[in-house]
């Protein structure tokens, strides 16, 4: 019996030693761990994070101001919004986030930036040789058409820009109403990467407004 | 002897550039990190107007083991800029002679603007590919374990001496040799069970896999190294419970022997 009772007391002692003296390092090498780990085990299959199916639940028909509560907030990945501009050929899946997978199978909006009823500005890039190709065709006083899952809105738009990929004076992500800015890569029908960028800026001419809850 | 073995397991792991190339190996790691980077070339086709599948095929799998290994190695064992380095130029040529060849191809003329267009695509290219060869965080591990190893030695060699004089004291201040290597029972058995208690307890518990790593060659990377080191606690562990075992045995055949 001493053979197993003597070494677990011993072991029982050590641990407990060990844990006198690692216990300043302790909390925060658990927290560290409890940040590095989410709740999930990761999945990584081809569908993970994304939800394709854009059901439009049009909130804003029936009531000119939706509750944020009342509608479901697109996570990263999710497309959200149709987007579409007459006579461009521009008719495009708008994603809540624009990286390169994403931009791949539509436009993205930047997720600095601000859903579209929210009353400040929603910047969406997209591919000059794909989904924005038709960006070249637009002109002031065409209307953008986004119809989201939470309501339908139409934009105008009032001015066209070409700028510098750094110069950032074309947007204002601070603004407070709504306004919709589209941008993508410029000169249109070249190759590589060029140093300038197309943008096309435009204002909320109807559409539900979106009044945040802390509910949501 | 917990001591001992701990920091040789540390030592043949946290500090060792062959078990993370092992590592690499169990979790088909070059293949996997091969099939992202490609990827993420396709990606940047797009933009760059450029067909689906003529950027990523410039650079080979085995080409990209090579430079994952070398760094690896490299980080381990040399300090600063000395040892591998990735060939970043020679890619960037590739990429560009590729792109280059698909627009006269489109007929496009390779001068001017479009010509720094690509000379755009293939720095982003190459500099994409060495992100994705280069192991992350790899120059601090290895740096770090440079500067460790010399002091991991040092202390490994007198936890051994100690341990050494401590039996040898065992012996010498007891005229009953039985009682002295049954303390040594006692002794392997308790390491024994600290080696394997703790790591048994955090792999049964399969947090481990809840890692939050969106890659996921470097998810397995990390789940596998994780799981081999534990492994190696529980096998150590296991190994000094099957020595302190035959010491056991070995006092009782004795006494056996002397009864009869």
């Amino acid at each position: 019996m001493a053979f197993f009772g003597l070494p677990l007391i011993f072991v029982i002692l050590a641990y407990v030693m060990i844990y006198f003296i690692a216990q300043p390092i302790i909390k925060p090498v658990s927290s560290v761990f409890d940040m590095m780990t989410g709740d999930t085990i990761p999945d990584f299959s081809e569908n993970q994070n994304t939800n394709d199916i854009l059901k439009i639940s049009n909130l804003g028909d029936q009531a000119n101001l939706i509750s944020s509560a009342d509608m479901t907030l697109p996570r990263y990945g999710d497309v959200y919004a149709n987007l579409t501009i007459d006579g461009t050929g521009v008719d495009a899946p708008v994603y809540f986030g624009d990286d390169n997978a994403i931009l791949r199978k539509g436009v993205g909006q930047y997720c600095g930036s601000m859903l579209p009823g929210f009353g400040s500005t929603t910047l969406i890039g997209g591919h000059v040789n794909t989904y924005f190709k038709g960006l070249e065709k637009v002109e002031v006083g065409n209307i953008i058409d986004v119809n989201t899952t939470y309501g339908a809105y139409k934009y105008t738009v009032t001015d066209l820009k070409i700028v510098d990929y750094q110069d950032k004076s074309a947007y204002d992500l601070s603004a407070n109403h709504d306004n919709l800015i589209l941008y993508t890569c410029y000169p249109f029908g070249t190759l590589g990467f060029t140093s300038q960028r197309y943008f096309v800026c435009a204002e909320l001419t109807s559409g539900s407004k979106v009044k945040y809850t802390a509910d949501n | 002897m917990f001591i001992i073995v701990t920091l040789l397991i540390i030592n043949s792991t946290f500090l060792n550039a062959q078990f993370i190339i092992n590592i690499f190996e169990n979790n088909n790691y070059y293949a996997q990190m091969y099939d992202e980077f490609s990827q993420e070339v396709e990606y940047l086709a797009d933009p760059a107007g450029i067909d689906s599948g003529v950027m990523s095929s410039v650079v080979s799998k085995e080409q990209m083991q090579q430079d994952i290994v070398g760094t690896v190695y490299s980080a381990y064992n040399y300090k600063g800029s000395a040892g591998y380095s990735i060939n970043k130029d020679n890619i960037q040529s590739k990429f560009f002679e590729k792109i280059s060849e698909y627009a006269v191809t489109h007929g496009y003329t390779v001068e001017g603007d479009i010509k720094t267009n690509l000379e755009y695509v293939s720095t982003y290219a190459a500099n994409t590919y060495e992100t994705y060869a280069r192991f992350p965080y790899i120059d601090y591990l290895g740096d770090f374990s440079v500067r460790l190893k010399k002091a991991f030695g040092i202390v490994l060699m007198i936890s051994i001496a100690l341990v050494f004089a401590l039996i040898t004291s065992l012996y010498l201040t007891t005229n009953w040799k039985h009682r002295a290597t049954r303390a040594i029972v006692y002794a392997l058995t308790g390491s024994g069970l600290m080696l394997i208690i703790e790591p048994l307890v955090f792999l049964l518990s399969n947090k481990i896999k809840y890692l939050a790593i969106t890659t996921r060659s470097i998810y397995d990377f990390a789940v596998g190294y994780a799981q081999e080191v534990l492994f190696m606690f529980v096998i150590s562990g296991v190994g000094l419970l099957i020595a302190a075992l035959m010491v056991f045995i070995f006092i009782y055949k004795r006494q056996y022997k002397k009864a009869f």
